[in-house]
């Protein structure tokens, strides 16, 4: 479960080997037939115009990466974040086309893709190395906490569009993985630090080593700490962070046949955070700015075995904890998450995966207050899931067909089915076009179950609150989605990929007003007007994204892209609810960026970015136009200098608001930093 | 003019991975007891896998290839073969090269992590890695005398000596006579005879990191 092309790749993949090697050893006719063309003609003894008319088996998606690839995949290389300048792994994912990644203060942002974009994004799934990073509690996830040594990134994989199939729950938008270099990759010392206006300053130290002939491991240790953003008269925001983190990660290759991963990372983090919250007394808001921490680790790990290319055997375990203590919020969370993967040929251009899963996950919720509450305060749920894949070469490499589903059983809505059908068609090596259905459901979050959260309070008389109540027979959401992509060579220099979608939702949360009770704690008596999380909304969106390549020298390259994107929400006629509705207003319309990368004389190498969004109306967000700058001089393998500009095209700008929680608007401010990197 | 760097002591023979095999001839022999029940028809000569004939093709070219007398000499020293970026050939080349010989001594298969040790190989095969790397390595290897064969897209244009392509699930390849030229490697006309296409034009790579 390592990245989505081997995502899609293993993740289309990996399953099954003990089944099969137990029915293979327990056939030894099978063992005999084959001991006949075992003693394989000598190749080596094949003439050179011989060897040329040997035919082939069919490339296995590992070596044949995303251009073939049935879904809409962008990769980030770790290059391509280093050059960007990019400092934390919302900042990297900038760089993707069809993302909209919008940063709301100093440490939070909103990411999603093809709509829907929140602060609490509730479509995106996201792992890290296999383990995922979303949380139950809002099915979204704390960008401020998901970090780790940029320099030890080998890719960042997105799939925009479904990936239910394989990846489960949730993959209802898109699949980020973000995947790090084994430690046989990261040996030797690595250390930068650096500084400037918003990155008041941070450090980054590792150091791998090798154990034995065939362990390697590393050990990183960081730090930053982020200067506050602004309010739109520009005063500071009181949401400046700083966060400190380790970790370590220890492979063991047996050649090529068995591969162990073990690793870990712990976190803390001091964050300034400020909340305004209705009250039930005179002047009915307040606004909160205690200091939050937020601290948290995590263990893995992973068994590979490979009975040959085109067939291993995986298992992992990973153990998660996160903890998050703020005015609002004061949640513990422990996860333990179980999970196997099989892989095999079966015939001649057939390939099977299957997996398993258990996840067992419990929170604490004990900060619970007028504003955010969660009954029962505790709670343990479990999941388990399984899927099932194959994949036909139908016609010589040409047409391949995916056939999958996932099948899952989780605490708040039983069983879930979600199947999906993707084919590729690649008539030559320069073009590939390919379409899939699928359908995929976002499950209940915590808060929608047995959550309270209070939206408004008003004097009255009577006083009256107005909160948001989970429901515990509130349903998935549901997705049919409906792709169609395109990616040509169209020549050496050049490259396009075009994706295209058409999604239509159902059972959308939307909220029903309930009968109004009264409340006397807290005091004073207030009326309560609960509005209940409930499933009657529909929507269906379109939209295309389009990335283009062109490098017209071995030095030069540029990178363009554009997405398109609407969004037509509906609720029934006479529904209560006024703020679901508002999600067709919270992400861009249209997205452009454009990006060049030369490599000047003497090893310098300089980076433009640009980039356009376009408004927010429910926000009252303009669109805006920024860019990003980097300078890097690299007089040697061991030394790198570089000076990055961020925001450089004005001084502030809005991205985006809060919904739920009332955070004060922040804008983000023209930033510029130095860094230094050694090497040995 | 190309030089030689300092050579590779001899080294012990790699074993295969007998395991591996083993698993991998499970897995062949079920998959092709299924075919072999569900499609009768399958034809007579079954295809190889891909980096099967990779590696067979690294050992025919040497039989093609001259390199300079210098980078020879030392007799008992083996014939390197070294294998850069994500090894894609996995034990496959191990098994086919087994007991082979190149240039007249013994076939050495080494996995090599960074580009500074490429120098001492006679053969550099670059698996997959980030362009700017494969550049730098390229950029590297210019004149030395050291035969590089790659499989990215435009590797002979950007100075690699040998790319090679699929055509209709066959293995071919191009060649760049400049890179092997600046290499001082010599090429027989009869390996050019089977190239897909043989590039002559100076290339640049002046130009990078």
């Amino acid at each position: 479960m390592n990245s989505l092309v081997t995502g899609l790749s293993r993740a289309w993949r990996h399953a099954g080997l003990v089944l099969f090697w137990v029915m293979a050893s327990s056939l030894p006719a099978a063992e005999e037939a084959d001991l006949n063309r075992e003693t394989p003609d000598d190749l080596t003894e094949l003439s050179l115009e011989e060897l040329i008319n040997v035919e082939i088996t069919s490339v296995s998606r590992k070596e044949e990466p995303i251009f073939k690839a049935p879904s809409a995949v962008t990769i980030v290389t770790g290059n391509d974040i280093r050059r960007s300048g990019a400092t934390s792994i919302p900042e990297a994912l900038r760089m993707v086309p069809g993302l909209d990644v919008a940063q709301v203060n100093a440490h939070d942002w909103a990411i999603s893709s093809r709509g829907f974009n929140d602060l609490f994004a509730n479509k995106l799934l996201v792992l890290m190395d296999g383990r995922s990073v979303y949380t139950p509690l809002f099915s979204g996830v704390f960008w401020d906490v998901q970090d780790t040594m940029l320099e030890d990134i080998e890719r960042i994989e997105v799939i925009r569009g479904p990936g239910a199939t394989l990846w489960g729950a949730n993959a209802v938008n898109g699949v980020i993985n973000i995947i790090t270099k084994g430690a046989r990759d990261t040996q030797g010392l690595l250390a930068n630090a650096g500084g400037g206006t918003e990155e008041r300053g941070f450090a980054n130290l590792r150091y791998g080593g090798q154990l034995a002939e065939n362990t390697h491991y590393r050990v990183y240790t960081k730090y930053f700490n982020r200067d506050d953003t602004v309010t739109p008269s520009g005063d500071d925001s009181n949401d400046a962070w700083s966060m400190a983190r380790t970790g370590f990660r220890a492979d063991y290759e047996q050649d090529w046949i068995n591969t162990l991963t073990f690793q870990g990372d712990l976190y803390y983090g001091d964050l300034d955070d400020t909340y305004i919250v209705p009250t039930l007394t005179p002047p009915y808001t307040s606004v909160v700015d205690e200091p939050a921490h937020v601290s948290g680790g995590n263990g893995l790990a992973r068994w590979t075995h490979h009975f040959s290319e085109e067939a291993d055997l995986q298992l992992q375990l990973y153990y998660d904890r996160t903890e998050r203590n703020t005015s609002l919020i004061d949640e513990a969370r422990n996860t333990v998450d179980l999970d196997l993967q099989h892989r095999f040929p079966i015939l001649e251009r057939h390939e099977v995966i299957w997996g398993l899963g258990y996840r067992f996950a419990h929170d604490d919720q004990s900060g619970n207050n007028f504003a955010l509450s969660f009954d029962p305060t505790d709670r343990s749920t479990h999941l388990y899931s399984s899927f099932l894949q194959t994949e036909w070469d139908l016609l010589e490499d040409l047409v391949e067909l995916t056939l999958g589903s996932k099948f899952e059983h989780n605490d708040y809505t039983g069983f879930e089915v979600q199947p999906g059908a993707r084919l590729t068609w690649t008539p030559n090596d320069r073009n590939t076009v390919w379409g899939a259905v699928s359908r995929a459901v976002r499950t209940p979050s915590r808060v929608e179950d047995d959550g309270r959260v209070l939206n408004t309070v008003t004097p009255g008389p009577p006083l009256t609150a107005v909160s948001l109540f989970g429901n515990n027979s509130f349903e998935s959401e549901e997705l049919t989605a409906y792709e169609l992509g395109y990616r040509v060579k169209a020549h050496a220099q050049v490259s396009v990929d075009v994706a295209t979608f058409y999604n239509d939702y159902d059972s959308l949360r939307s909220f029903e007003s309930g009968s109004p009770f009264l409340e006397n704690n807290p005091p004073p008596p207030h009326v309560v007007v609960p509005f209940e999380a409930v499933n009657d909304m529909t929507a269906e969106t379109y939209g295309a994204e389009v990335a283009l390549e062109y490098r017209p020298l071995d030095w030069w390259r540029w990178r363009a892209s554009y997405t398109y994107l609407r969004m037509q929400l509906h609720l029934p006629d006479g529904s209560p609810d006024t703020i679901s509705e508002s999600a067709e207003g919270t992400s861009p319309h249209n997205q452009a960026g454009l990006r060049t990368s030369i490599d000047l004389p003497w090893n310098v190498q300089l980076d433009l970015t640009g980039r356009y969004v376009d408004s927010l109306p429910t926000y009252g967000i303009p669109a805006y136009v920024t860019m990003d700058a980097r300078l890097g001089w690299r007089p040697n393998d061991r030394l790198e200098v570089a000076v990055v500009g961020q925001n450089l095209l004005d001084d502030q700008h809005p991205e985006f608001r809060s919904s739920f929680i009332t955070v004060p608007a922040a804008e983000i401010q023209r930033a510029f930093y130095a860094k230094l990197s050694i090497k040995f | 003019m190309p030089h030689c760097l300092p050579s590779t002591q001899p080294a012990p023979g790699r074993s295969p991975a007998l395991w591996h095999a083993g698993g991998w001839r499970r897995t062949a022999g079920w998959g092709l007891l299924l075919a072999g029940l569900l499609a009768p028809s399958l034809g007579a000569e079954p295809p190889r896998h891909q980096y099967e004939v990779k590696a067979a093709l690294l050992h025919s070219f040497t039989k093609f290839v001259q390199w300079p007398e210098a980078c020879l000499q030392d007799a008992p020293y083996p014939f390197v073969i070294g294998i850069l970026g994500k090894d894609p050939f996995g034990t496959r080349i191990d098994l086919v090269l087994d007991g082979k010989t190149a240039q007249g001594r013994p076939i050495l298969i080494r996995r090599v992590d960074s580009i500074e040790a490429v120098g001492s190989c006679h053969i550099v095969f670059f698996g997959a890695m980030e362009p700017e790397r494969e550049q730098r390595a390229l950029k590297r290897l210019g004149d030395l005398p050291v035969l590089t064969i790659g499989e990215s897209d435009t590797f002979v244009e950007r100075g690699g000596a040998i790319q090679f392509i699929r055509v209709q699930n066959r293995v071919h390849f191009r060649i760049n006579l400049q890179a092997t030229g600046d290499a001082g490697l010599r090429i027989d006309p009869n390996l050019l005879k089977v190239a897909s296409e043989i590039l002559q034009a100076p290339h640049s790579n002046k130009h990078s990191e």
